[in-house]
């Protein structure tokens, strides 16, 4: 790699400026904690969920005046991440379970920060709020091993 | 692996980035380690994209946050483990531009919103006075301009890097540097500091 030259000069005033960097633009601690939590969700350990089933897609769409459900399945009957949503002012309101029962993580990636839920001991949880583009559940079960979706939109 | 805990974006003392991005592939217990300390001593790179790109607080959060999630996500897919600090950035770059197409915003390559002005403590200015010198300048700085320094700080970057990393067209990085840096020379409190400073080197030159 070609290496810029930099003078002794430049390299105080970088110097110099790299510290107020520092302390006006400081990297919130928690971030960092979280981007260090991401190694459990390594793609060679995590298994990635097909999809099963999407109301959607097979047009079973139910309108009611202001509210829009879907369902979606993602692995298989007896492994996996079921749901349902539906509209919730600006966002969404999902209603899931994560099978098999037990109490797992469930973390929601989406354009805002992670969402982060613990089921109860069926398995089940809430998420609301959640906001409009794309997404996807990871899950951590409760015998250490995970598994996520694919990305998804929910709608638009 | 035997190694000391880094301080955020700060090398770590005998190993490298190759060698933290080898062991973090490999899994188990050390390979954890080794991506928190790749996340240590890698994020204050990333975070300087998200400033340079001129973010909000919460996209930059967010972004910050896809990065990483990325990044694990394609690690086994990483060419060059010892350029893993420019590839981090240039997905920041790319997840920043997702974001602002999500919010309908235009990425502002070459106009960067101009939102640095943070207050500090009076203290830290009146004891410091490199640092009062330095702030005053990053001040006077267009925005461009800062961001652009934002990058030139981080020494590993050859220019080469820093236009693969902002989607900036080649060539043309020198002459930016070397522009912006002339204004940093002529703000009044550097061109007083460089001053002194040559005197100062120029002293110790002779002894």
């Amino acid at each position: 790699m070609e290496q810029r030259r930099v003078t002794d000069t430049e390299r105080r005033m970088l110097d110099a400026f790299d510290r107020v960097f520092d302390h006006e633009e400081p990297i919130p601690e928690h971030l960092i904690q979280v981007a260090q939590e991401f190694y459990t969700w390594r793609k060679v350990d995590t298994e990635v969920l097909e999809l099963l089933m999407d109301s959607a897609a097979d047009e079973l769409v139910l309108t009611r005046s202001e509210s829009l459900q879907r369902f979606m399945a993602f692995g298989s009957p007896d492994r996996g991440v079921h749901f349902e949503c539906r509209r919730q002012g600006a966002g969404y309101l999902v209603e899931g379970a994560i099978v098999p029962c037990g109490v797992h993580e469930v973390r929601v990636h989406c354009s805002g920060p992670d969402v982060v839920k613990t089921t109860d001991s069926l398995g089940c949880f809430t998420v609301d709020g959640l906001g409009l583009g794309s997404m996807r559940f990871a899950v951590r079960l409760d015998d250490g091993q995970t598994m996520r979706t694919p990305w998804f939109d929910l709608g638009t | 692996m035997t190694m000391g805990r880094p301080a955020c974006g700060r090398r770590v003392a005998g190993t490298d980035n190759a060698t933290l991005v080898a062991a973090a592939l490999a899994g188990g217990e050390r390979g954890r380690r080794a991506w928190d300390d790749l996340v240590l001593v890698n994020s204050r790179a990333v975070w300087k994209v998200l400033w340079a790109l001129g973010l909000t607080r919460d996209e930059r959060d967010d972004v910050y946050q896809g990065t990483w999630l990325r990044a694990i996500e394609r690690l086994h897919q990483l060419r060059e483990p010892e350029k893993i600090h420019v590839w981090l950035m240039t997905i920041a770059r790319h997840e920043a531009e997702a974001v602002l197409r999500r919010k309908a915003r235009q990425l502002p390559v070459g106009k960067v919103a101009d939102a640095w002005d943070f207050s500090v403590e009076s203290d830290l200015l009146e004891r410091d006075e490199r640092y009062r010198i330095a702030r005053a300048a990053l001040l006077r700085m267009t925005a461009e301009c800062r961001s652009l320094v934002r990058l030139l700080t981080n020494e590993d970057l050859s220019y080469r890097d820093i236009e693969d990393i902002m989607g900036w067209s080649s060539g043309g990085t020198a002459i930016r540097r070397s522009r912006c840096l002339d204004k940093i020379r002529e703000t009044p409190e550097v061109s007083r500091y460089l001053t002194e400073l040559g005197r100062v080197v120029h002293r110790e030159r002779q002894i």
